[in-house]
Formats: C-alpha cells, structure tokens, sequence
C-alpha cells in the first residue's frame, strides 16, 4: 500500500455514512421481511357474509355500512336498528338465527338460534378478525368474516 | 469506496431476498412441505344431538380423496358409533343394555366394548367421579335426548308437565342414585366376541321396579373424535382436526403458523364460562385429543339455583361445585372427556389431587370465586 494512501486511511473517520447506511437498510429489509412472512397477525374484520347451505345470502361492509343481498333472500331478513348496532334476525327453510352487529366494536355475535339443540352456536366467540367463523349446523347458517376462512378451533 | 460499499449492500439484499424466497415463505411441519396447502376444508355432521366437524388442510390434488373419506368411511364410523352407543337407536346396545334384566347377558358391538372399557377405565381412575350408569338420573333431571326435541310431553311416572320449572320427587333421586354403580357391570371377550353382563341393580319406586341404565354419550362423542382422526392418519391426512361440539376434540396438526403458536400445533380457545362468547385460556395443541365439560351451557335455574346437566353419582343430583368448567388434554380424547366431567363433579380442590395421578393429562379449569372465577392449569404457554 502506498504511504498516501496508509495516511488517508489513518486520516479518515473510522465509521462514514455509506459504510452505515448499507447495514441499516439490510436490517430495515430483514425486519420487514420478519414481519410480513413470520408474524402474518390476522386482520380486523372490514365486514362478514352470511352462507345458507353452500349460498351466499347476505353480506355487510362496516365502512360503508351497507349490506348486500342476494337475489332471492331479501325477505329473509329483518333487521332492526338501535344506537350500538343492528339485530338481524335471519329466517330459512331450516330454521332462524339472530345476529348481532356491533357497529363501534366491529363484531358480529350470533345471539339467537331456534334448533332443538344446545345452541352452540350462541357460545361461539363473535367475529372480530379475518377469517372468524360461527356454525350453525342444525340451521345451515355460517356467519364468516371476510378473507380466508381460517378455522380456530373452539371448545366449550 | 462509496461504489464498492453500495455493491456489497446490493448484493446483501438480494441474497437475503433469495434465501426468504428459497426457504423462508416455505412453512415444513414435522418433515412436511404444506405451504402448498388448500385452505382448510370441512365438513359437518349430526352426531349425538350436536355437530361433528371434520376440517382438513391438504394438498390440493387431494380434495377427492378427501371428499370421498368423508362420504364413506367418516359417515359410516360415525353412524356406527352413534348407532351402537345412543339410547334409541334401533340397534342399539346401550338401549338392549337398558332394556335388558338384571344379570342378562349381552353380545355386543366390539365398538361398545371399547367404550365400556374406557368408561370403566375413567370410573375407576375417578373413584366413581366419572360415572355412565346415571342413564336414570339423568332422564330424571330433563337432560336425556327425548327433552332436546321439541317434542316433550310427561309420559314417565316420575315426569313432570314442566322439568325446568319443578324439580323431580326425592324418592325418584334417591332410588335412581342407588342404581348408578358402574363397577356391578361386567365385560368380557370369548371368542372373538364381546359380551356385557347387566348389572343386578334394581330399585322399586312407586309400584315399578326400575334397572342400571347406561349413558355412553359424553364418553361415546371422545371415542369417535378419536377414531375419525385416526381413519384421516391412515389415509395419509394429518393435517386438521375433528371437533364434536367443541366439547371433545381431536387434533391433528396446523398447516398453518399461527401468531405465539409454535409450528404444526393449533390454538384452541376455551370458552369462558362467564362471559357468551368470550374465551378464558389458550391452549397450544398438536396430535392430541381434549375435552371440555361445565354446566353453563345446559342448565336451567328454580329459585336461582342452577342444575346443569352434569350429574353427581355421590348425590343423584346436578353438581354443585365450584368448577365452572375443565378442560382435559391428553392422548385419548374419550378419557379426556370422562376426565373434565370427573373435575367438574369433583370440585376444584379434589379435581387437582385427580390430575395430579392422570399421568400424561393436563387440565385448565375455571375456579368460581366471590369475583367470577380464577385460572387453574398446568397447561400454560407450551405445546401439548
């Protein structure tokens, strides 16, 4: 090595900005990275459906609050409104169902079923996230959070 | 400098950006690359007046195979099962048991013969807290399946025009808690047959004699959980679960990484017995059974007190103590479920010297207190 330039090494600062910045990007993109493959944390629930059987009848969008209807299945439903949320009572050929939303807490809770059962369906945690689910299967009423249906397993 | 440094950082990322393609998105359970996996698919069943769920991650080649198991081999188990344990079922042995006399002797089902062992097997481990000679008394409260249909009408000497407003006559408790004494029933195996032996029991109420009666339903929903799940092993699925009305459940393993869950074990919310909807505990679980019992879902109250349909063989009546609900994981999903009904009868303090002899069974209860209830487990933060 030259002497000019054993001097400008021993002249220089031991850490500059572009030995750093390097490294901080690295960890920035290793941290994200972290975050978006290894923690995937489910989401809020932005609004649910309603499946009768294997339909979709009815689904619910908590931003615009609006709900949607599927052709046929618009006298199925009465809905009744106070100042926390909706209670929707959801009548078929296999029996009803009621629901309640939450619109401040955003959660769906199902409340009411008339089958013969145990009604475990009333002791079902209340959607909250992405991919929730609640069952009735006397009833063939699915209530399920948007995206994925993920099935969390739930005993009681 | 300021090049090479840029150079070297580049390359730094890509390769980071390569070895998370590579491997990093993959997510391998037990040796087995899932991450291929179909979302989790299942499907549901009537089973002993309540639903079965068979969910199942796979790969995607696979969903016909599935289909197929769960059409054949699955409904065939689990009408079996439901055929052979239910108390009216037309081929019944638990209903020829309870129609039979004292001291008859029956062929039964192997099926049945399982079930009675493990039933005698948690009688015994429970000092009689776990008890399915209570048929009678359970009938007695209003809790037997002729009350979940709709139907009701008195048609027994001890029925009442309302069971959820009057509570049965004392004579009819006392003499159907005399009858509730699993160890007079006998099983054997001769010859590749299996026999039961009805127990010599008999009481006289009201000019009427009455026998033993069994119930194998609480115990019969564990048995099947456990059998569905190994007919999924054996047919190469072992990714899922199998959940009888969320009370007896048998897991498989998770396709999926759950968030504080480690890899392959499922996250089982345990239902709070206080708050409708809310859970109380999280239990990490994998190729493993549970079970829950407790008496706030099938109740009802006179005078404010509560009777659930969890019955005390000690008293003939519904149980009184101050768990408000167990959870029992282990190996064998019917034994976990004989095991919570035991802790339940039994009442917090017993229910822990209990658990403290099942070797190889955890718990979680929900203890009452003045406030609500208090956590009691061993089960805490790790995978079971």
């Amino acid at each position: 090595m030259k002497k000019k330039n054993i001097e400008d090494v021993k002249n220089s600062k031991y850490f500059t900005l572009w030995d750093i910045v390097p490294y901080a990007c690295v960890l920035v993109i290793a941290v994200a990275l972290l975050f978006i493959f290894f923690l995937p944390g489910k989401d809020d629930m932005k609004g649910f459906r309603v499946v009768y059987g294997d339909t979709e009848i009815m689904s619910y969008d908590f931003a615009k609050d609006e709900f949607y209807f599927s052709d046929g299945f618009e006298d199925a439903f009465d809905i009744k409104e106070d100042k926390y949320g909706y209670t929707v009572n959801v009548k078929t050929d296999d029996g009803i169902n009621v629901f309640f939303i939450d619109k401040k807490e955003k959660t769906v809770k199902m409340t009411d079923a008339d089958c013969s059962y145990s009604q475990d369906c009333t002791y079902m945690p209340k959607l909250e996230k992405s991919g929730d689910s609640i069952i009735c299967v006397p009833n063939k009423i699915k209530l399920i959070a948007d995206g994925e249906e993920n099935f969390s397993p739930v005993t009681g | 400098m300021a090049k090479k440094t840029l150079k070297a950082a580049v390359c730094a990322v890509l390769a980071i950006l390569l070895a998370v393609g590579l491997c990093g998105c993959k997510i391998v359970v037990d040796g087995v690359d899932v991450t291929d996996y179909t979302s989790a698919q299942y499907t549901t069943y009537d089973f002993f007046n309540t639903y079965c769920t068979v969910a199942c991650y796979l790969p995607q080649d696979k969903k016909d195979d599935l289909d197929k198991l769960w059409k054949g081999e699955i409904t065939s188990a689990l009408e079996r099962v439901e055929g052979l344990l239910s108390q009216d079922g037309e081929n019944s042995d638990v209903r020829a048991y309870n129609e039979a006399a004292s001291g008859e002797t029956l062929e039964i089902d192997e099926i049945t013969y399982d079930a009675l062992s493990l039933a005698g097997q948690a009688y015994r481990d429970t000092e009689g807290a776990f008890n399915p000679a209570l048929a009678l008394s359970v009938d007695l409260w209003g809790f037997s399946p002729r009350f979940n249909e709709g139907t009701y009408s008195p048609e027994k000497p001890y029925d009442r025009q309302d069971h959820k407003k009057e509570l049965p006559d004392n004579e009819y408790v006392e003499a159907f808690r005399t009858l509730a004494d699993f160890s007079t029933v006998e099983i054997y195996e001769k010859d590749a047959k299996f026999y039961v032996v009805k127990s010599d029991l008999s009481v006289e109420v009201g000019n009427q004699t009455y026998t033993q009666q069994l119930d194998l339903s609480g115990i019969g929903k564990g048995y099947c959980a456990d059998m569905i799940a190994e007919i999924l092993r054996e047919n190469g699925f072992s990714f899922g679960y199998v959940s009888i009305g969320g009370s007896s459940m048998a897991m498989l393993k998770n396709a999926r990484k759950e968030s504080g869950a480690d890899l392959g074990a499922w996250t089982v919310s345990v239902l709070s017995p206080t708050q409708s909807g809310e859970y109380y505990f999280k239990a990490y679980v994998k190729d493993k059974s549970l079970a829950t019992s407790g008496g706030y879902q099938q109740y009802y109250e006179i005078d404010g007190i509560r009777y659930s349909h969890i019955l005390d063989a000690s008293t003939g009546k519904p149980y009184d103590s101050d768990v408000l609900t167990a959870s029992v994981y282990g190996e064998s999903a019917a034994l976990c479920d004989a095991y919570s009904t035991a802790f339940c009868v039994l009442g917090g303090k017993d229910a822990l010297k209990l658990a403290e002899k099942l070797d190889g069974y955890t718990y979680t209860l929900a203890v009452k207190t003045e406030g609500g209830f208090s956590v009691k487990t061993n089960a805490s933060g790790k995978t079971l």
